[in-house]
């Protein structure tokens, strides 16, 4: 079981905005039980469509948001170099030049970005690039594997879509240790 | 609803306890067929290669989906998000297990939520009253009874119960 939250995002005469957020069913984990993820969006649906029946509000819902803790984990951290400053900044680059046939990618070429924290320094000491010493080796091992499954799932910020018949592909540039202060 | 953008949040703790996460973006989830499984599936997986490049542990692994809404003006000029709908509900599952042996803890406990922009003109023609009469919002009541949970007490296969006590205009400043 996972925790489902919902929220319905409103925007104000003044183009403020505030949040209704609810408890929803708990979302299945779809190794174990029929799927349920369409019952929980239509659960938060009849919420929204209720609120809007009711004419109680005269605002604007702009978004609705389904959130999902999918996982909690509660092992100690044992290694004394963990820490969250310490980061692998990743850079990504958009590959995919349409959108769909005859639609230019906007973000084709562009770069995008995403850290992670408690970086393993020492990797570097085996794993470096050759040009230069705080980037890793993107075609060792187990840097090879993390690349290839990044390519393979992740999106770029401006082409995500899935009904346009186009796959968004995107590839990893540099994973680089850095230091950040969150 | 149609088509949501992802964000999957991988949140790490490092030795002295403090967190930070990973937001990562992934293929959209169309409703119509079915691939937000995927997406949690792609998480993991993403999750298995990060692991031996950190130092520190897992805390949560979380799914964000974004449907976007209308994107009509406001025209209503009393729309304001400070004023508030309170709705209060409460627990009323006494049990958790489906053979009655796990009382539920929080049976009997309150809890809210808040909906922004209210009418407050829904009101007129009640008493003195700041609260909506529950039996002239008939369909909101029970559309918040069938589908919103209780934070205690969510697990969909055991069909957790509340009830709506009030609707009540508040001021709020969030």
């Amino acid at each position: 079981m996972a925790q489902a939250t919902g929220q319905l995002v409103f925007e104000d005469y003044n183009g403020e905005i505030s949040r209704m957020n609810v408890h929803l069913n708990s979302f299945e984990p779809p190794n174990l039980l029929p799927p349920n993820w369409g019952s929980i969006t239509t659960d938060l649906d009849e919420v929204k469509a209720a609120i809007n029946g009711a004419s109680i509000t005269v605002g604007e819902i702009r978004e609705v948001n389904i959130s999902v803790d999918l996982q909690s984990y509660t092992a100690p951290v044992t290694d004394y170099y963990a820490a969250r400053e310490s980061k692998w900044l990743v850079t990504c680059r958009d590959t995919t030049p349409l959108l769909a046939s005859g639609i230019a990618n906007p973000g084709y070429g562009k770069l995008f970005q995403f850290e992670i924290p408690t970086a393993k320094r020492a990797l570097l000491l085996d794993h470096a690039s050759a040009d230069d010493e705080d980037v890793l080796d993107l075609t060792e091992s187990p840097i090879q594997e993390f690349v290839a499954t990044i390519e393979a799932a992740l999106c770029s910020p401006w082409n995500h879509s899935v009904s346009l018949g186009i796959t968004p592909t995107i590839q990893v540039e540099k994973i680089q240790y850095v230091g950040r202060n969150i | 609803m149609a088509v949501a953008s992802i964000t999957g949040i991988l949140t790490v703790v490092d030795y002295d306890g403090e967190t930070s996460n990973i937001t990562l973006n992934f293929l959209d989830v169309d409703d119509a067929l079915a691939t937000f499984e995927t997406a949690v599936g792609d998480l993991d997986a993403i999750q298995s290669s990060i692991a031996p490049l950190i130092t520190g542990q897992w805390r949560s692994k979380k799914i964000n989906a974004t449907y976007p809404e209308s994107a009509d003006a406001v025209t209503n000029s009393q729309a304001a998000r400070e004023l508030k709908w309170l709705v209060t509900c409460v627990d009323t599952t006494r049990y958790l297990g489906l053979l009655f042996t796990a009382p539920n803890p929080m049976y009997g406990k309150k809890f809210s939520f808040e909906i922004p922009t209210a009418w407050r003109a829904a009101l007129d023609g009640n008493d003195n009253s700041d609260s909506l009469q529950l039996s002239d919002y008939g369909a909101l009541v029970a559309a918040i009874e069938a589908n919103v949970r209780s934070p205690w007490n969510h697990t969909a296969a055991l069909t957790p119960t509340i009830e709506v006590l009030s609707i009540r205009c508040v001021g709020r400043n969030l």
